[in-house]
């Protein structure tokens, strides 16, 4: 036997490390399959993306409450935004105040581009993604959060 | 000399790699190949073909593989069909092919995806991921997809037919008039009004292919191929059935099926009514009446066919009586009419309709019987009949002359039952004698006493008539009755 010749395996030691092995990768590939479960592919909940209707009908600087949507979409010059208006403390909805948004529930204030200005609410009042569909209607998706200050211009 | 095991060893190690093989394919097939992940990386090429402007652009940029669905609670349906119909609203995708192409039509700039789904409309599998199972034509599913020229019927789930559009729903058009043509009230209730020969059909629409009689179809079982084939040839659908075959063509026959799956008492929340749709459900309350010629179109034609003559119904195997033929108008006052309308003749196939019965409105009765008697003559008066009877020998008489025809005891034979209850009550004595007398012009009914050939006696049609009175008389009182009653017809002479 020459020094170059690999060190010889022993029948033993190879069936340990296959068996090994294969019990190892079936453990992984079950993880992986365990690990996607808290993420489905789709949530049973109904769709929250909202079609509002075609931008032509806000006109700049208006704003416009959709009850039924839970959120208030605001025209400026720099285009479309969304405030969601379901309370960030407890969820209830707050209604449009002098200054910017009031929950009656606990008293908390916000003002007008949703900051908290006073009571209970941890978080400002999220702004929403608004996007626009293949017809050109306007879409205000509630499940995704835009950083405050995002417009989005037609 | 090999070693014998080395074969064994190489037959391990192939095995071993097939599985390993299939099972590697099976998770990339199922995680990376599925049917709708193929479908919307097509879609996305051509969503990228399309991307010419800021809102293309925007869409594609948007686009991700991912499974979609329409979820709503309201309607209690979960409607994946859009991870595979992507395009369904977007108007720029009329030139793709299936299943990218956008919806036909307008109907979803008022029927939003988000807030209606699919298969409120289409029915089919919603929660299916693949189009077969979309489809749903195997035996596990209650509403399988419809067919495109079909769906119109679940248009008035939420609309009163009458109020849409008619080349929208030219099916349902159709059928609703073939169903008034074609005289199907005449057996069948709808809307409470109808005749009792068949079953009701206010929820023939609702009805899966596990409440029909399948056995002679081919397959696929789905409800409209019965519908179809049950319209134009009743029997052979469904053996012993007493529906004559319709006549009606093969486009008339799908119009009748789209009028029949429209039936269907749905529960959908009221926020998803058209506003017509609540309307008609109050006037279904409050019906105008019809005329009396379209009462008699609707209601009776499909037996009576136009009255005129009598008419042998192989199904029923008896006459069906000319109810507008001459010699019975003439004799029958209103009353006889109404009492016979109103409360049927039980025991046969014609069924009550008065309007705890067979809905038909006071109004309408009036004017149906109306139009029974247009043409009536005022009959000639007769030379009354004021010869007492005795109802022995009027027995003998009917058993001679009569029984053949209206059956042992006046029931149950293939003429009209003069032994039923209601006749008993309806026609006068003057009624009676007046068509043994003179019969029945235009049915089988002939005249006893004509004047070239006189076949029975003023006497004999007394006693007959006192013989006929016994009929009417309770079961359990008839031998007391027939004393009592015997000798005293001419006492309920008019
Ligand atoms: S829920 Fe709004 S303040 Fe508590």
């Amino acid at each position: 036997m020459s020094r170059l010749d690999p060190p010889r395996v022993n029948r033993r030691s190879f069936l340990t490390l296959a068996s090994l092995g294969s019990f190892l990768a079936a453990m992984g590939t079950a993880a992986a399959g365990m690990l996607r479960l808290p993420n489905p592919a789709v949530l049973p909940g109904p769709v929250r993306r909202f079609k509002l209707g075609p931008p032509e009908q806000f006109s700049a600087g208006s704003e416009t409450a959709f009850t039924d949507q839970n959120l208030v979409l605001f025209r400026d010059d720099e285009g479309f935004y969304a405030i969601s208006s379901t309370c960030t403390h407890l969820g209830c909805t707050v209604a449009r105040s002098k200054d910017g948004f009031a929950c009656p529930c606990h008293g908390s204030r916000f003002n007008s581009k949703g900051g908290v200005v006073g009571g209970p609410a941890p978080r400002p009042l999220p702004w929403l993604e608004v996007s626009r569909a293949a017809n050109g209607d306007l879409i205000v998706n509630a499940d995704n959060e835009v950083p405050e200050g995002t417009r989005y211009s037609v | 000399m090999t070693d014998p095991s080395r074969i064994y060893r190489w037959l391990l190690l192939v095995s071993s790699i097939v599985t390993i093989a299939y099972l590697v394919g099976a998770a990339v097939r199922e995680n990376y190949l599925a049917q709708w992940q193929t479908v919307q990386h097509e879609y996305r090429n051509i969503l990228r073909e399309k991307a010419t402007d800021d809102r293309g652009r925007e869409l594609l940029a948007k686009f991700r593989v991912e499974m979609k669905q329409a979820s709503i609670p309201a309607l209690a349906t979960v409607d994946r069909c859009v991870t595979c119909h992507n395009g369904i609203d977007d108007p720029r995708m009329t030139d793709v092919p299936q299943p990218h192409r956008a919806h036909p039509g307008h109907i979803l700039d008022k029927h939003p995806v988000d807030r209606f789904g699919c298969t409120v409309c289409h029915h089919g599998q919603g929660a299916a991921m693949t189009f077969n199972e979309a489809k749903a034509e195997d035996v596990f599913w209650d509403y399988p997809l419809l067919p495109p020229e079909l769906t119109e019927a679940t248009c008035v789930t939420c609309h009163d037919a009458e109020k849409l559009p008619p080349d929208q729903i030219p099916l349902l058009v159709a059928g609703m008039k073939l169903y008034q043509e074609k005289s199907c009230g005449s057996c069948h209730k709808l809307g409470g009004r109808g005749g009792a020969l068949g079953p009701a059909l206010d929820n023939e629409g609702a009805k899966t292919k596990h409440q029909l009689i399948m056995t002679n179809l081919k397959p696929p079982h789905t409800t409209w191929d019965w519908q179809n084939a049950h319209l134009r040839d009743p029997g052979g659908v469904v053996p012993d059935s007493l529906m004559r075959n319709p006549t009606v063509t093969r486009p008339e026959a799908l119009a009748l099926t789209a009028y029949m799956l429209s039936q269907w008492k749905r529960d959908v929340p009221e926020s998803y009514l058209a506003p017509d749709k609540i309307e008609q459900k109050y006037h279904s309350l409050h019906p105008v009446p019809l005329t009396g010629e379209q009462v008699y179109r609707q209601y009776c034609t499909a037996c009576h066919g136009n009255g005129a003559y009598t008419r042998w119904d192989k199904k029923f195997n008896r006459f069906i009586p000319a109810i507008r033929g001459a010699s019975l108008i003439a004799a029958a006052t209103r009353e006889y009419f109404q009492t016979n309308i109103e409360r049927g003749r039980p025991g046969t196939q014609m069924p009550a309709w008065g309007p705890h019965a067979g809905g038909l409105l006071p109004e309408e009765i009036a004017g149906v019987i109306e139009y029974l008697r247009t043409g009536a003559t005022v009959a000639p008066a007769m030379v009354p009949l004021i010869l007492q009877g005795d109802s022995t020998r009027g027995h003998t008489l009917f058993l001679r002359n009569c029984a053949g025809c209206h059956g042992m005891n006046g029931r149950s034979g293939i003429a009209p039952e003069i032994g039923n209850p209601v006749f008993q009550q309806a026609a006068t004595n003057d009624f009676i004698v007046r068509t043994i007398r003179n019969g029945r012009v235009a049915t089988a009914m002939p005249a006893f006493q004509r004047a070239d050939a006189p076949a029975l006696s003023d006497q004999e049609v007394a006693d007959l008539l006192a013989y006929l009175r016994t009929l009417g008389e309770q079961r359990g009182q008839k031998s007391m009755a027939q004393n009592s009653i015997s000798g005293t017809p001419s006492g309920h002479q008019p």
